[in-house]
């Protein structure tokens, strides 16, 4: 897709669904999240993609593909500088001490650490990764034998995949739009709220 | 370890993250426009509600560059148009209603023009042949002059209005 043609609504409507997903792939669920520490919600993640792009701040070469892809690396790459801003706020306003019995003013200390936490170390687990995945899928036996396909043999082409499974591509396609949907509504439902 | 080290595996970790989805739901370009509107929709977030809080932004970035005095960016302008509140088609969808407005304009211009382009046009000159024709009974000679008559004078008042006009 050229830059001439790309029109700018829809390509902001993928951005939002694409910051759904990987909203969910870090495991941060809930219909208004925002990013403790950035306070930053999905629809604000999206605006300051299209910010840069639309300032030109952020330059679109077609060598590099096309507008979309650099538009939403650039949204999940974003949203990956701001989770590890906010875990690293969170350390640090933690003391690796026990706070003075009665203290009300020293920070809590790492063993206070709430459950939500901790859980932006796991969500950055590969096993966890697999795991939130294949528990998100537990209802759809077909869906959970292609995402095992793909990660036990690690195939993603969509004829490598199509073969293995013994399904058409086209099949393939529309089981992995089922696996998107599948996934962020678990996830809307389940994900933590950090 | 040193902040910058943690930065380090921080960022490692969520890249394999980030490959891993890649590969168990594809690349982010996989998901089309309404894929990712039925998305939107089952999350109760409606797109052309989305796109009108976008043109808002938008409208609100334009106006900060015009309050510094400075030029709009043509990619904003751009934005501003393709986010307009109402605008339903997609931008080639639009441009292609633009080019059909265009082409109808254009025929009923010409329409209009017509009776001033037949007025360029010289006067015929009506054969009156028929009239050495013994096949023709007198009525029927008649009734062709009466034409050839309506003829020259519908001739006539074209060429006045021409000279009015």
């Amino acid at each position: 897709m050229s830059v001439e043609s790309a029109d700018l609504s829809e390509l902001a409507v993928r951005l939002t669904a694409f910051a759904r997903r990987t909203f969910a792939d870090f495991g941060l669920g809930g219909q208004d999240t925002a990013l403790v520490g950035v306070g930053l919600s999905i629809e604000d993640f999206v605006w300051r993609v299209l910010e840069e792009y639309v300032e030109g701040r952020l330059e679109h070469q077609i060598s590099r593909g096309d507008l979309f892809s650099l538009l939403a690396t650039a949204l999940r790459n974003d949203i990956i500088d701001s989770l590890r801003k906010a875990a690293h706020r969170r350390e640090e306003t933690r003391s690796p001490l026990p706070r003075e019995r009665d203290s009300v003013d020293d920070p809590p200390s790492l063993d206070e650490l709430p459950s939500n936490a901790a859980h932006f170390f796991a969500v950055l687990d590969e096993e966890e990764y697999r795991k939130r995945v294949l528990t998100a899928l537990a209802a759809e036996p077909e869906l959970t034998e292609m995402v095992h396909v793909i990660l036990d043999l690690n195939v993603y082409r969509p004829r490598e995949i199509a073969a293995a499974l013994r399904i058409s591509a086209t099949e393939v396609q529309n089981r992995k739009k089922r696996l998107r949907r599948r996934f962020i509504d678990c996830n809307l439902a389940k994900g933590i709220t950090l | 370890m040193t902040r910058n080290q943690k930065t380090d595996l921080f960022d490692a970790r969520a890249q394999r993250v980030a490959v891993l989805s890649d590969k168990v739901f594809g690349a982010p370009n996989e998901m089309d426009v309404v894929e990712a509107e039925d998305l939107l929709r089952a999350a109760d977030i409606d797109p052309e509600e989305l796109k009108a809080r976008f043109h808002a932004r938008f409208d609100g970035l334009a106006k900060t560059y015009a309050a510094k005095g400075q030029r709009v960016p043509p990619l904003l302008k751009q934005a501003l148009a393709d986010f307009r509140p109402g605008v339903s088609h997609s931008r080639a969808e639009r441009e292609l209603l633009r080019e059909a407005q265009t082409s109808i304009r254009h025929l009923l211009k010409q329409v209009k023009q017509l009776p001033q382009l037949l007025a360029k046009l010289p006067s015929p000159r009506l054969a009156a042949a028929y009239r050495s024709k013994k096949e023709l009974s007198e009525q029927d000679k008649k009734l062709l002059d009466e034409v050839v008559e309506d003829l020259q004078r519908r001739g006539c008042a074209a060429k006045g209005r021409k000279g009015t006009a």
